[in-house]
């Protein structure tokens, strides 16, 4: 046993007493870079990050796009030449299909198409007040649509009384009918779903990559007791939670720009003022970010396995997913579930996106809703610091 | 000239106590062996030495420094391996390397390291796609990556091949050439016995003997201990080492 007077002292040991950590800007950037290429090689932060919101775009795009049709099966021996089978075929909406009737009786059943129709012509006998006495030609039209496609029904039977009401106006010779009807469309600014969707599909990923990234990344770091390696280093916790953060803003950010341009270019999303409303919203994107870190920070400090904490991260998800206008808008929901559904951080996020890409609201415009962020965001993180643990 | 001096260090968690008042000293450039059953609290000292847990009382200097009251300066003083312990996901061995050389604040040539853990041609590979005893020598070339005065090896054989294990035994022997003092934690007596200058057998919380591994035999022996049999002049691993040779084979 050697005595305790042989103390070692190195000569550039500083006098502080607990001594200093690392220099913490070149240990932030040394775990910012390991965080950075440790999500970019992992495929989950592609495919819920990049891949995942772009199939939800793509398939809001065409959903956006796509008016009403109407598929009429014609059935055998129907008059082709007759005036109701011309002027049906020459209505852009109505697609007609020929067939024999047992397969247009199924497809029918099926909701395959909206209904069949049968044109035949018949000889009327002459009516008391026409000024010819001679039989006329005219045509009995028989639509059989079905409960399968209730709104199809009835598309199809408007549709078909409207043009018999016309051919049969025709046929009286009537030229100027008593009732005309002018329909006008007003195409201003052609706002489609993609315009309601995109936005919500862009807050929705941040939430997602800021809860699932973080949490997950965390539990994978403390059961493989990474973290407990870092800490044998003389790095700062802090340090290392500045350096995940600062990676997943970076990955947001590509994320966002990637988001929006395929929005743009592929399906003519909406930026009202062009660059400007651009560069906002990825300013609100990356605000919003750091606001669900807080809550992903809460989860990573309170569990240390994957397992226990895949309900909680639903818990914390999916109500906002469902309740935050994400796919459809709030106001259609009970009254007394909206001041819920209203105040939810991620409601706030897509209240603001939307009136920044449509109306053209500024930052300041929205300035309720970033304060609401605010107070999640305060909440969050005072929560997260109390309750953390590294191990 | 003791470079690690531990004095009545306790541990308590709840009720239940770890570490029961231990004291030993560490000599600048030794291996320096603790042995014993698993709970005998041999990780939970290593974590208090290696300023991950503070202890409940007594105390523990490294180099001079007090490990509660100046966390910083024993950390930069000291190379951890943690028992079972993997890397940050998704970078390479390379990429690991200077992930620590940032946390440290150092400069390091990271191939040079890998050379000398035999892993150069590894260097872009992921640490889960290593064998045992590669990810072994990576564990340890990563508690070097500071320059330390003294690394802490937490079972480090625990799990590999005879080979490897040979493999390891030249590793640690050359580190403790270059004068770094290292102290390890075992199950195997054999590997003790080969590589420790002095060691501590630790059972239930408590140093019940301490020394080098000679006197610890010779202390037995003096007491009248004899073995049932006579000891055969080789043993089944060296029949297992001369028949497949002691080369590495995890390559």
């Amino acid at each position: 046993m050697s005595t305790t007077t042989n103390q070692i002292k190195t000569p550039d040991a500083p006098p502080a007493p607990g001594g200093r950590p690392t220099n913490e800007l070149r240990a932030f950037a040394a775990l910012t870079k390991a965080s950075l290429l440790g999500q970019v090689r992992n495929f989950s932060t592609l495919f819920f990050g990049f891949l995942f919101p772009i199939v939800f775009i793509a398939i809001f795009g065409f959903l956006g796009n796509a008016a009403t049709k109407v598929t009429l099966g014609v059935a055998p021996g129907t008059d082709a030449q007759s005036p109701v089978y011309v002027a049906l075929a020459h209505i852009p909406a109505v697609t007609l299909q020929t067939g024999d009737q047992a397969t247009l009786d199924r497809q029918l059943k099926r909701g395959e198409i909206d209904g069949i129709i049968y044109i035949v012509a018949v000889q009327r006998p002459a009516q008391p007040n026409q000024s010819s006495s001679q039989p006329t030609t005219g045509y009995d039209v028989t639509l059989t649509t079905s409960t399968a496609s209730v709104a199809g029904a009835a598309t199809a039977t408007a549709i078909v009384e409207g043009v018999a009401s016309k051919v049969n106006l025709a046929l009286a010779g009537v030229t100027v009918p008593a009732v005309q009807v002018t329909t006008s469309n007003t195409t201003g600014q052609r706002y489609t779903y993609i315009d309601f969707a995109l936005p919500g599909q862009l807050g929705f990923s941040l939430l997602s990559i800021a809860i699932f990234g973080t949490a997950f990344g965390f539990v994978v770091l403390k059961r493989t007791l990474v973290l407990k390696r870092i800490f044998a280093t003389p790095t700062r916790p802090r340090t290392l939670v500045l350096g995940q953060g600062a990676a997943r803003l970076v990955i947001a950010t590509a994320q966002v720009i990637v988001i929006l341009l395929v929005g743009v270019f592929f399906f003519s999303f909406h930026l009202a003022n062009g660059a400007v409303t651009f560069l906002e919203m990825l300013a609100l994107c990356l605000f919003g970010l750091i606001v669900f870190l807080g809550m992903g920070l809460i989860v990573a400090g309170n569990f240390n396995n994957e397992n226990a904490m895949g309900p909680v991260i639903n818990l914390i998800t999916l109500p906002q997913f469902l309740l935050s206008g994400t796919f459809f808008s709030n106001s259609s929901f009970p009254a007394w579930l909206q001041p819920i559904a209203n105040n939810l951080p991620l409601s706030y996020m897509n209240v603001a996106l939307r009136q920044i890409a449509s109306e053209g609201a500024t930052l300041w415009d929205v300035r309720n809703q970033i304060l609401g962020l605010l107070i999640w965001g305060v909440i969050s993180y005072a929560v997260a610091i109390r309750t953390f643990k590294w191990e | 000239m003791a470079i690690i001096e531990v004095r009545d260090l306790v541990k308590r968690y709840g009720d239940f106590t770890a570490v029961k008042g231990i004291s030993f000293d560490v000599q600048e450039g030794e291996i320096f062996g603790i042995v014993g059953p698993n709970g005998a609290g041999k990780t939970t000292t290593l974590e208090i030495l290696e300023t991950l847990k503070d202890p409940t009382s007594g105390s523990v200097t490294i180099d001079g420094y007090n490990v509660v009251k100046s966390p910083w300066q024993v950390k930069r003083r000291i190379g951890v391996q943690l028992q079972a312990a993997g890397f940050y996901p998704g970078l390479s061995l390379r990429e690991l390397l200077e992930l620590f050389a940032g946390l440290y604040d150092v400069k390091v040539d990271p191939m040079a390291m890998l050379r000398k853990v035999q892993l150069e041609d590894k260097a872009n590979a992921r640490f889960d796609k290593l064998s045992g005893g590669q990810k072994q020598r990576f564990s340890i070339a990563s508690t070097l990556v500071n320059q330390p005065r003294v690394i802490f090896l937490d079972e480090p054989s625990t799990g590999l091949d005879p080979q490897a294990r040979l493999n390891l035994w030249e590793l640690v022997r050359a580190i403790q050439k270059d004068g770094i003092t290292v102290v390890l934690t075992t199950h195997y007596m054999e590997e003790a016995e080969q590589l420790s200058n002095h060691l501590a057998i630790m059972d239930e919380g408590e140093i019940v003997a301490s020394g080098t591994p000679d006197s610890l035999i010779d202390a037995l022996l003096a007491r009248g201990f004899k073995k049932p049999e006579v000891v055969r002049l080789a043993s089944l691993e060296d029949v297992f080492l001369d028949l497949t040779g002691k080369q590495l084979r995890d390559e």
